[in-house]
């Protein structure tokens, strides 16, 4: 699948949550006045990120080839890759994670893939964790935490992925707190930290798939709703 | 007997056209020229109160479909036409990242302030750029129970598709 988008409306954390949710494969290229950032994603993980100064560039396997070639060797021999390759990859998603213009697209892709071998490097919950601590725009997190009313959920998963992803121990408190019925108000009264941090830590469990949205209670019963009256409704839609 | 549906969503999702596809009637529409710029940039009139379109079940259940005004300055509108309602269709311009974002906002109101069942339409299906069905729930946080439903709001067999997605999960409720 495909998208592309304005980074002034969605923050690189919001693009890897897509990526990361969707189990994606594929492509994110970056484009910003100041740069292009390139991240290669395999089943929403991060295989692979550089900066180029050509779009041309992401999609010839030189540098890619390269990694891969240095990767395998490391799996092979147990000796660690050249700190210049490895730091490429770092500076090239920190800075991504600090970009606030520009445009992004994600296109399906697996050119880079080679033999089967699965080069996964970085779990992507790992990085949006990581970028979330380094966050300090409040607009941003009031996209997703925009009421103290909102209440979270544990997902189901979130045992998994917890072994992907380290917190500390503040981030622990927060994911302990979230219990379902708990709204954003309680877990700041909970957890006895600040309101800023509790919703900046919950926007990146968020991102990263801890927790989810609670399912909603169902609305309250309406006494003249009978399934009646809705097969009425239905099976005259179903005509129109 | 008199039922309502809600249709909202952000400036230029698509709710005005939805009714008027599957409406019985000519839309009531109160549509008044837009002033700001950029809203103008999309298009020459918008919603200031409601759209109001009507469907006849039978002699004596009529279905009434409730279009909200889109702008957030507008907000105080979706409780008010909420008030009653069977469920709401929450649409989105799944071409529009601002729209996609906007309708964020809704669903935190319908979330946490109105009681009623509702469904998401990612409208402009149609269109290469929209973003998939999938990507727009991610987005949106959606919990399981929200179903997101791919849709084209000129054509009546996609609304027809999300009117009864809604009242599957109106169903469900009761």
């Amino acid at each position: 699948m495909a998208i592309k988008g304005d980074l002034r409306l969605f923050h690189p954390i919001e693009v890897f949550q897509l990526i990361k949710s969707n189990r994606e494969t594929g492509v994110l290229l970056v484009a910003s006045p100041s740069m292009l950032v390139g991240v290669y994603f395999v089943d929403g993980d991060v295989a692979y990120a550089t900066k180029a100064k050509k779009m041309y560039d992401f999609f010839a396997k030189k540098k890619f080839s390269i990694f891969l070639k240095a990767l395998k060797e490391k799996q092979a021999t147990g000796v660690d890759m050249e700190d210049e390759l490895w730091q490429e990859v770092i500076a090239a998603l920190l800075d991504l994670t600090l970009l606030k213009e520009g445009t992004f697209s994600f296109e399906e892709a697996s050119f880079f893939l080679e033999g089967g071998f699965t080069p996964v490097l970085i779990p992507t919950e790992m990085l949006i964790i990581e970028a979330t601590r380094r966050l300090n725009d409040w607009d941003v997190v009031g996209k997703k935490i925009s009421s103290m009313e909102l209440i979270f959920a544990k997902k189901r998963e979130w045992g998994e992925t917890s072994k992907r992803a380290e917190l500390i121990p503040d981030e622990e408190r927060v994911l302990e707190a979230i219990d379902g019925e708990r709204n954003v108000a309680a877990v700041v009264n909970q957890t006895g930290l600040p309101s800023e941090e509790v919703t900046k830590i919950l926007f990146g469990l968020l991102c990263a798939g801890f927790i989810g949205r609670a399912t909603r209670k169902p609305p309250l019963k309406k006494r003249w709703l009978t399934r009646g009256l809705l097969r009425r409704l239905v099976d005259r839609i179903k005509g129109i | 007997m008199n039922v309502k549906l809600v249709i909202t969503g952000p400036f230029a999702s698509g709710k005005t056209e939805l009714i008027k596809t599957i409406s019985e009637i000519e839309v009531v529409l109160t549509e008044r020229k837009i002033c700001s710029p950029t809203e103008r940039a999309v298009k020459e009139e918008t919603t200031v109160a409601m759209d109001f379109g009507r469907i006849t079940i039978d002699s004596d259940l009529v279905l009434y479909l409730f279009g909200t005004p889109g702008q957030d300055r507008f907000d105080f509108m979706w409780e008010i036409l909420s008030e009653g309602a069977l469920g709401t269709v929450v649409m989105v311009d799944s071409t529009n990242g601002e729209s996609i974002l906007k309708a964020r906002r809704i669903i935190d109101f319908f979330y946490t302030k109105v009681g009623t069942s509702y469904v998401v339409a990612a409208n402009k299906q149609d269109l290469p750029n929209a973003w998939p069905p999938e990507f727009i729930r991610s987005y949106l946080d959606l919990d399981d129970s929200v179903k997101v439903v791919p849709c084209v709001a000129k054509e009546k067999g996609s609304v027809k598709k999300v009117l009864l997605e809604l009242l599957d999960l109106v169903m469900e409720h009761i």
